[in-house]
């Protein structure tokens, strides 16, 4: 029988069609949203336990490099919430599930017309705050 | 056309794991099927390699594998459809089924998978005197569990899962597919013990609505739309579920 590593690993060898990737990249995204909620939730704990260490926490996360990540991180949760919301409308509506391959690119598409400018947006912060013109 | 065919090879009583394999057949006809190259290794090349098959013509489902990373059965893939444009020699991969285990070269081990089918309870209940007849049914009530009758348990879509890869516990699409075809027949009274079942941490919420059990399915069954009419009949009900096609 298979174990969960196999079937990460095989979930990207099988040659499956659009739903198989779109099925990839739901649980990418998954795991980074988790690891973003995580790292906000331990630090948001700090202030209770660690005044001082909190204030020195969110200093790094100003770090115009630290807002590099952040931007992986936003199209992660972007990603993850329209290809929930196509998932939850199969489920729904299981006759719809002819235009299911469709449905996978109308999600890229929206996905693409959401994050593109809000990237952008973000990386000219990152280069403004590289430059020392924090906007 | 000439073929490199490359098969995953098992002997559980010399090899401690898997290995590869590979055979260059010349002057193959582009309309054979996977399927005969597979019999043409087997005689005339090496009589060890085991394979299942017995209709040969896409009605047993005994040959599913996986043939260049995708299940199917290798009596209805030809040669010419895994073929690329301007290619001499045709790479054609074949392994056997993944999530099963292995008992030898590309056969699997299908009691799981059977195991997993029987739990359903695929058969009609109806605990009410027999008629003396016919139970008749609608051609509209037909329909409905068209789908579903056209099932050959062949294995491709509940090995194609990856739900079923992580969690060989997981009931699989075929099973759902052969309860499918129970619960929403007019002449059942089993749907309750049925979708009791599917309702359990095995049975459909394992679903992530993938659809590569649609993709694989040789018989063209919408898999993961049955799938998802079994989940709003656990939900809604099934008379509910049954009017939202």
């Amino acid at each position: 029988m298979c174990s969960f590593s196999v079937a990460w690993l095989e979930g990207l060898r099988y040659a499956g069609k659009q739903g198989q990737w779109s099925w990839v990249a739901h649980r990418v995204s998954g795991l980074l949203t988790v690891a973003f909620v995580t790292t906000h939730v331990l630090d948001s704990t700090l202030i209770t336990f660690f005044p001082k260490l909190y204030k020195k926490t969110i200093q790094l996360f100003k770090h115009p490099l630290a807002a590099v990540i952040e931007i992986p991180l936003v199209g992660a949760v972007l990603y993850h919430a329209v290809n929930g919301l196509r998932i939850a409308v199969m489920d729904f509506r299981p006759a719809w599930w002819r235009h299911q391959r469709r449905s996978s690119q109308v999600v890229q598409v929206v996905f693409a017309l959401l994050y593109v400018p809000m990237a952008l947006k973000m990386g000219s912060g990152v280069l403004a705050g590289l430059r020392g013109k924090r906007s | 056309m000439n073929v490199q065919l490359g098969i995953q090879r098992f002997n559980p009583e010399n090899d401690a794991k898997p290995y590869w394999q590979s055979f260059l057949i010349t002057q193959v006809d582009p309309a054979e099927r996977v399927l005969d190259l597979l019999k043409y290794v087997k005689a005339h090349v090496d009589g060890t390699l085991t394979f299942r098959h017995s209709c040969a013509h896409g009605v047993c489902g005994s040959d599913a594998m996986r043939i260049n990373n995708l299940n199917r059965l290798a009596c209805k893939t030809l040669v010419q459809a895994l073929a690329r444009p301007n290619t001499e020699r045709v790479p054609i991969r074949v392994q056997p089924l993944l999530g099963l285990p292995v008992v030898k070269d590309l056969v699997v081990d299908m009691d799981p998978f059977y195991e997993h089918y029987r739990s359903i309870i695929p058969f009609l209940v109806n605990e009410q005197e027999a008629p003396g007849r016919e139970r008749l049914q609608s051609p509209e009530e037909r329909a409905i569990i068209d789908d579903g009758t056209k099932c050959i348990l062949c294995a491709c879509c509940t090995t194609s899962c990856p739900s079923f890869w992580a969690n060989g516990r997981y009931v699989g699409p075929a099973a759902i597919v052969q309860a499918h075809r129970f619960i929403f027949d007019s002449r059942d009274t089993g749907a309750a013990e049925r979708l009791a079942v599917l309702d359990r941490k095995t049975g459909v919420w394992r679903c992530r609505t993938v659809f590569n059990c649609t993709e694989a399915c040789p018989r063209d069954i919408d898999v993961t739309r049955l799938i998802g009419e079994v989940k709003l009949a656990i939900a809604q009900g099934p008379r509910r579920a049954g009017r939202v096609r």
